[in-house]
């Protein structure tokens, strides 16, 4: 029995809920889900459709809203709708659908924003389910250096203390009277660099003190464990989405056409 | 700048995370015979100082998008290109898995276009050449240059990438004509935020800058092994997918294979694109199933009614089933 945060039971039932499988396999998962995702050809919109369910699925289990999850989303469509539109123009090939005669640049315009959509979802739902942390550590599975996980791991604890030595120099020329002017940017910016190198110091000083050795505290057992119901959980994702990139949906709509028909 | 997974094929994406790892395992390699540890503990902070940087963007007039600066460069004359590299490949992993910015399957290109290009070709080939006097202008003059060119290939790379992806249809010289010229006017604004910096650490800690170990070894062999490595994973993962060829286009483009008016023109048919559009035409893996309808039977109309039916059931079917067990699982 794995044991984690000193009960087991407690670990138990968070794993069933499923929020708690191992973040190398979502990691995976949600990798192979982007790749399948961008095999789709250009006018995949109708085929790709179902996928939506593996980003459903995440949400719903991460507890992400449909608003939340638009506001992440929306500046980050910009380039691609600045690159996918163009298609609307250049695509002008004609296709029917429900007996209306479209420009084939639509439909190809709205698969890359689905593509879009489908692999950002499932980046956001991922990691809010696993947890950054918990798929830094995890990510020594997938056989990355110790060094770039330490790594990975410090930076994003960093990201707070540059931000805060960014607004203690601004705070402080501001009350001065100084203005902020890019001629002046030299003036905030080197101070800032060195500011943070010698802040960088002090922590990994103190990182030491209490026994860092360069390598992060990682429960081996918990982390790199991955049980039968995970494997089936992932072959079963694995499954479904190869399903749908070889006919599956075509061999659903054909059923479905056949019974109607006869 | 960041190439998103919409935009990117499996292929482009595939060969540049072969590459990419590759580079990164080098690097990795090279750290540990530097044993340079001084460095090591401000590659997080320094990657996370770059990191904020680029959260500033620079909005672009008449495109509707925004820039902002790649940091390559920076991150390069302070640690070395090694450790400016890895840094570079822990700020886009970040990008890509907390704030879904680029995606899981262009990471390969993202750290190409902005941690192999500025470290490894910008910064040895133009800004250390530049700077041998070691003068204030000297370091100026070369980090502008430096940085405008790293991020104008850059910048040129994801021209390159999204076209041989052959999602979009835009015309690569059009787009060539709109990147480039964006680019270079966030270049400048990097460039000279570079050269400040810069400048003045060289002013006030002239050591943080003193790389004794990189001085031994100025040969560059990683970037013919880098351009060898492209085009072997680019033929591998091309052998891959061209491993379950069919004769038929798979079921996936069914929709619109079969509804395409008999007259119409395909759009632009240059050779990425078409080279792009073989290898995924030819990677279906049940192309004469036995359930097929007749086309006869169903006529064309039929057809694309076929196509947005079995999509609109499959995705309820595999929604309600995720829904069911997601919500299943939390009421656990």
């Amino acid at each position: 029995m794995i044991k984690r945060h000193g009960s087991s039971v407690f670990y138990e039932s968070e794993r069933r809920m499923g929020k708690n499988r191992n973040p190398a396999l979502f990691l995976l998962l949600t990798l192979f889900f982007a790749l399948i995702t961008a095999s789709f050809g250009r006018y995949g919109f109708f085929a790709m459709l179902p996928l939506a369910a593996y980003p459903i699925y995440l949400c719903v289990l991460a507890g992400i809203g449909a608003g939340r999850m638009f506001f992440r989303l929306l500046p980050l469509s910009f380039f691609v709708f600045f690159i996918g539109v163009w298609n609307i123009f250049f695509d002008q090939a004609e296709i029917s659908v429900f007996g209306l005669t479209l420009s084939a640049g639509w439909l190809s315009f709205a698969t890359i924003m689905l593509k879009f959509l489908l692999a950002s979802c499932s980046v956001i739902a991922m990691i809010s389910l696993t947890g950054f942390d918990s798929l830094c550590r995890s990510l020594s599975l997938l056989g990355l250096p110790q060094m770039l996980i330490n790594l990975l791991f410090l930076f994003y604890r960093y990201i707070n203390l540059i931000t805060a030595e960014a607004r203690n120099i601004i705070r402080a020329r501001l009350f001065r009277g100084g203005k902020i002017s890019l001629p002046q940017s030299g003036n905030i910016l080197g101070p800032l660099v060195l500011r943070c190198f010698a802040r960088s110091r002090r922590i990994h000083e103190a990182l030491g003190c209490r026994g860092y050795r360069d390598v992060i505290y990682c429960e081996k057992d918990t982390m790199l464990s991955c049980d039968f119901s995970d494997k089936i959980f992932g072959a079963a994702w694995g499954f479904f989405f190869i399903a749908l990139r070889f006919n599956l949906v075509s061999i659903i709509s054909n059923l479905v056409l056949r019974c109607v028909i006869e | 700048m960041h190439m998103a997974d919409a935009l990117v094929s499996p292929l482009i994406g595939g060969t540049f995370w072969i590459a990419g790892s590759y580079i990164t395992v080098k690097a990795a390699q090279r750290i540990k015979e530097d044993r340079e540890d001084a460095r090591d503990v401000l590659m997080g902070v320094l990657a996370a100082f770059v990191f904020a940087g680029q959260m500033i963007n620079f909005s672009i007039p008449g495109t509707g998008s925004s820039g902002h600066i790649g940091g390559g460069l920076l991150l390069a004359i302070l640690l070395g290109r090694e450790r400016a590299f890895l840094s570079m490949l822990i700020i886009l992993s970040v990008q890509a898995l907390v704030f879904a910015d680029g995606g899981l399957l262009a990471l390969g290109c993202n750290v190409f276009n902005l941690g192999f290009l500025p470290c490894y070709v910008a910064y040895p080939f133009i800004y250390k050449l530049l700077t041998a006097s070691a003068s204030k202008r000297s370091v100026f003059t070369a980090a502008l240059l430096a940085s405008v060119a790293a991020l104008e290939m850059g910048a040129f790379f994801v021209v390159l990438q999204t076209c041989f992806s052959g999602i979009t249809l835009i015309p690569f010289s059009l787009f060539t004509l709109l990147m480039l010229p964006i680019h270079f006017a966030i270049a400048l604004v990097e460039g000279v935020c570079t050269a400040l910096i810069v400048l003045y650490i060289y002013a006030n800690e002239p050591m943080l800058l003193a790389r004794p170990c990189e001085a031994v070894r100025p040969g560059n062999s990683l970037l013919r092994r880098t351009a060898a490595l492209f085009v072997v994973a680019t033929l591998l993962i091309g052998g891959l997918l061209s491993w379950h060829a069919s004769s038929l286009p798979d079921g996936l483009e069914w929709a619109l294979e079969r509804v395409v008016t008999e007259g119409a023109t395909p759009a632009a048919q240059d050779f990425s694109h078409s080279l792009s559009e073989i290898i995924q035409e030819r990677t279906a893996f049940l192309p004469d199933y036995s359930l097929s309808v007749e086309e006869k039977d169903v006529g064309r109309l039929g057809t694309s009614v076929s196509g947005v039916v079995g999509s609109v059931i499959t995705l309820l079917l595999a929604s309600e089933l995720a829904v069911f067990f997601g919500r299943r699982h939390s009421r656990r």
